[in-house]
């Protein structure tokens, strides 16, 4: 098989040397092509190369990841981010389930973050993240916001308003959406309580996350109960009763 | 909201003691006035104490004007309220009424003296201030009079009781047969025998004591009069008989007289005619013998009547005539009408007739002599009473008068109290409102002290929180270095870049412990970073680290990690964009005692640096800066301690570069803080 072509955009010479020797030591499936130190040389050897896969860092002078691929109009090419630490940005990675490794990069992380490309480019599927990732950053309204639910079988996108809660189980999630549909997301609900908590979206129980817009009624009690849009009771811990009870005042 | 909730509240109190303060103000003016009347209260104490004694030294030559001027002594002693005064008034006016004979007004008078005393004496014997002996002495000299008045004015029951607590009171023998005797009397009268007897009895016993025989005269006189009212004639006779001994004895003609009159009083009710004129004859003896002619008079009168009811008529005309004679020589006209009554009587009984009604002319013409002689005595004491009874009159309209000063002066003393209460809860008030405000004071200082250590400490904390803040990236990208040297397999490189790092991140949170270091520290950090940053940028700047070597750098004190964020804004703001090589200049020097740091680069400038960012990157902002700028703020509110940062363009025309001057001031600085 052939070689994914990679390019590697970013600022700083140590990390584009770092990550440069990391690939070519532990990624045998991937071949750096070009490596650029910003948006502007970026752009020219993504045009020149058309590859598979760019490794683009988030912060550059003269303009960041979001500007280089604002000027592209269409995204071919798989991208993973690197970055130096948990911004804002990494909020809106996830809600795409974008790829990305943190700075200092961690061999394991790089490892699995190019086997994922891997596999998926023999797969043939679309890169859809980064057109999600795309829009979400360019729509400020809440209501169009997408999220991608990573399930065993691929990924399941959805407005983040026709959520109508979240539940635990052990370490995946139950999505119960506004349709009436029900589906198991493989990742904890700490994950998206993080990723939804800008989404007036509230923990009202170690096991229970809710959408504050689709509570149609709160049963008294020590913590008391929630009634939901679709006519399901969610228990309220007694120790966030109060957090909810706040968002009505 | 609470500081103005606590003003409201400051002001209400204000205002409710200023009130209260008024108040007070106007009740001491008042009793300001009161000590000025009670002042010249004092000297109409005196005027009415002068017009009393006065009226008792007058009462004998001129009893009506005595009367005026205790009445006069009393308006006033009533209007003014002077009760003492007013009780010694009514005393003198009961005195002066028993001796006009009206008896029953000076029991009247004496009855309201007496209410005031007996008040007085209870009232001052309660605040146990003025002894009160000196009322009960005064209370004590009225019961007898008094007694005597309600004797005379035949109240007897009242009587009784005056005497009885006159006895009660006194001590001296004198009083005690005094009070007994006046007892026995009036429950003679009232014919309570049993009493009177042991009354006079033990009367008699206290006088046959101490051998007076003026007292023991009289109450045999009084016992025999008992044993007479007892009709048990032989006693009253015997108690008579001592009677006269004891008053012969003493020479008391008088009393002895008494003695024979009643004798003879027992035998012509008895009929024991012979006893009657024995005795008679023996008191006719007695008289003629002391030359009392009147008397003599009488019993020749007595001894005739005797002699008349046998029937031996001659004998007993002698004896008139001979009464006449000594009532003619004495002008003795009551004893001559009786006798020419008994010769008339006489005269028919012997037949005489023409005599008898000679007599009896006679008789008839004294006795209408005397019946104008009473009259005019009537008169003259009707005329007494009745300026008595005007005068009471006056008396009692003054009592009304009075009883209506009452209803006003206790009117004035129930608003008094009421004034007196009103102001004892204002004071209350007042006193509580003013600890309540003392607390309110105190416990606003206190909150306001413990908030301002509060405030202390919370930007304390932020200080050293905001110290601790080493730039995140600053800690990543140096890891990236050591990262970039591994993935070389630079060995060496890596271990020394890591010491070095380690080396700063310990200078840096050993010292984010302090709020000051030496300068010297600082300088250390400062060699290690620019170093650091050097090895990252190596293609993008030179750099030059120069301190003035005149400068105690272990004395002089400075905010820990204050210039290393403005080195790291010259790197990552200025000469990271830079084209060409670039060149940082950190320079630490002395201005008189201050230290001047100086950071200048040739890099892009502040103003070029903030065009090229996009869109995408002005969500970002300096976070260094920022926290720089609170730090400055805090350290200066707290330390006092006065920092100059100015920051400017080293190139001002192409606005490139920049230079940036830190001062810190030494002025309150000490090493060891």
């Amino acid at each position: 098989m052939s070689l994914l072509k990679a390019i590697i955009v970013e600022d700083e010479e140590a990390s584009r040397e770092t990550l440069k020797n990391y690939l070519n030591k532990y990624c045998e499936t991937i071949e750096v092509v070009e490596m650029a130190d910003s948006v502007k040389s970026g752009l020219t050897a993504i045009k020149a190369h058309n590859p598979d896969v760019v490794f683009l860092d988030i912060e550059m002078p003269y303009g960041n990841a979001f500007d280089l691929l604002d000027a592209l109009d269409d995204i071919e090419f798989e991208i993973i981010f690197v970055t130096a630490y948990r911004d804002y940005a990494i909020k809106a990675l996830n809600l795409s389930a974008a790829y990305y490794i943190l700075k200092p990069i961690d061999i394991d992380e790089l490892v699995a973050a190019v086997d994922k490309i891997s596999a998926k480019k023999k797969a043939g599927d679309d890169n859809f993240h980064t057109k999600i990732l795309m829009d979400n950053l360019k729509s400020n309204a809440i209501q169009h916001k997408k999220i991608v639910l990573p399930q065993m079988d691929g990924f399941e996108v959805i407005n983040v308003n026709e959520i109508i809660r979240a539940e635990a189980n052990d370490n995946y999630t139950n999505f119960y959406l506004t349709n009436g549909s029900k589906f198991l997301v493989s990742k904890t609900l700490k994950h998206f309580d993080d990723l939804l908590s800008d989404f007036d979206f509230i923990r009202i129980h170690k096991s229970h996350l809710v959408n504050l817009q689709y509570i149609t009624k709160y049963i008294k009690g020590k913590g008391g109960q929630v009634r939901m849009s679709d006519d399901s009771i969610v228990d309220v811990s007694a120790t966030r009763k109060k957090e909810l009870l706040e968002k009505f005042n | 909201m609470v500081q103005r909730l606590t003003y409201y509240l400051l002001l209400t109190l204000l205002c409710i003691s200023a009130n209260v303060m008024f108040a007070q103000e106007q009740y001491q003016q008042k009793s300001s006035y009161s000590k000025i009347r009670s002042k010249s209260a004092d000297s109409r104490v005196a005027e009415v104490q002068s017009k009393l004694n006065d009226a008792q030294k007058l009462f004998k030559k001129n009893p009506e004007k005595a009367l005026d001027l205790v009445h006069d002594g009393l308006l006033i002693a009533i209007k003014e309220n002077y009760l003492n005064e007013e009780a010694e008034a009514y005393g003198i006016l009961g005195q002066f009424n028993f001796d006009l004979n009206e008896y029953s007004l000076s029991l009247k008078n004496y009855n309201k003296a007496i209410a005031i005393y007996t008040n007085l004496t209870n009232s001052s014997a309660r605040k146990k201030s003025k002894s009160p002996s000196n009322f009960q002495r005064k209370l004590n000299q009225l019961f007898h009079p008094a007694g005597k008045a309600a004797e005379l004015s035949n109240d007897l029951i009242l009587g009784a009781t005056y005497y009885r607590q006159y006895l009660n009171n006194v001590t001296s023998d004198n009083d005690i047969v005094k009070a007994r005797t006046a007892l026995g009397d009036i429950s003679l009268k009232s014919n309570d025998l049993n009493t009177a007897e042991t009354a006079y009895k033990t009367a008699l016993k206290i006088e046959q004591k101490r051998d007076n025989k003026n007292g023991i005269t009289i109450l045999n006189l009084k016992l025999g009069e008992l044993e007479k009212v007892k009709k048990n004639a032989p006693k009253a006779i015997e108690y008579f008989r001592n009677s006269q001994n004891t008053a012969i004895q003493i020479n008391n003609d008088k009393l002895a007289n008494q003695a024979f009159t009643n004798i003879s009083r027992i035998h012509q009710e008895e009929k024991n005619i012979e006893e009657g004129i024995q005795i008679n004859q023996e008191a006719l003896n007695f008289n003629q013998e002391r030359n009392n002619q009147s008397e003599a008079s009488k019993n020749n009168i007595d001894i005739a009547n005797f002699l008349l009811q046998q029937d031996k008529n001659e004998e007993a005309i002698g004896h008139l005539q001979n009464s006449v004679t000594i009532a003619e020589k004495t002008g003795d006209i009551v004893n001559q009408s009786k006798a020419f009554k008994a010769l008339s009587e006489a005269y028919d009984k012997t037949g005489q007739e023409s005599e008898a009604i000679k007599k009896y002319k006679e008789y008839q013409l004294l006795e209408d002599s005397l019946y104008n002689l009473r009259k005019t005595q009537l008169a003259t004491q009707n005329k007494k009473g009745a300026m008595l009874e005007n005068a009471q009159n006056k008396l009692s309209l003054l009592e009304k008068d009075k009883q209506l000063n009452e209803k006003t002066i206790e009117i004035l003393q129930q608003e008094r109290i009421i004034q007196e209460e009103f102001i004892t809860q204002q004071r209350i008030l007042t006193y509580s409102l003013l600890f309540g405000i003392l607390i309110l004071l105190i416990t606003a200082f206190l909150v306001y002290r413990s908030n301002k250590a509060k405030n202390k400490a919370n930007k304390l904390l932020i200080l050293k929180s905001l110290r601790a803040q080493m730039n995140p990236h600053f800690i990543f990208n140096s890891l990236n270095s050591v990262n970039s040297f591994i993935s070389k397999n630079d060995e060496r490189a890596a271990n020394r870049y890591l010491s070095d790092f380690s080396r700063l991140m310990r200078d840096v949170m050993e010292n984010s412990q302090e709020d000051f270091i030496p300068l010297s520290k600082e300088i250390d950090i400062l060699e290690v970073y620019l170093k650091l940053e050097n090895h990252r940028f190596k293609d993008k700047f030179d750099y030059s680290f120069t301190v003035d070597k005149s400068i105690n750098t272990e004395d002089s004190l400075i905010p820990p990690m204050l210039i290393q964020p403005y080195i790291e804004n010259a790197v990552w703001h200025g000469l990271r964009y830079k084209e060409e090589k670039g060149f940082l200049k950190v320079d630490i020097s002395q201005k008189g005692n201050d230290i001047v740091i100086t950071i200048e680069d040739d890099g892009i400038g502040r103003k070029k640096s903030q065009e090229i960012k996009t869109e995408n990157q002005k969500s970002q902002q300096s976070t260094g800066i920022k926290n720089i700028d609170s730090r400055l703020k805090i350290i200066e509110d707290i330390f006092k301690t006065k920092l100059d940062v100015t920051i400017e363009d080293t190139n001002k025309v192409q606005e490139s570069g920049t230079i940036v001057t830190v001062k810190v001031y030494q002025e309150n600085l000490t090493t060891n803080e």
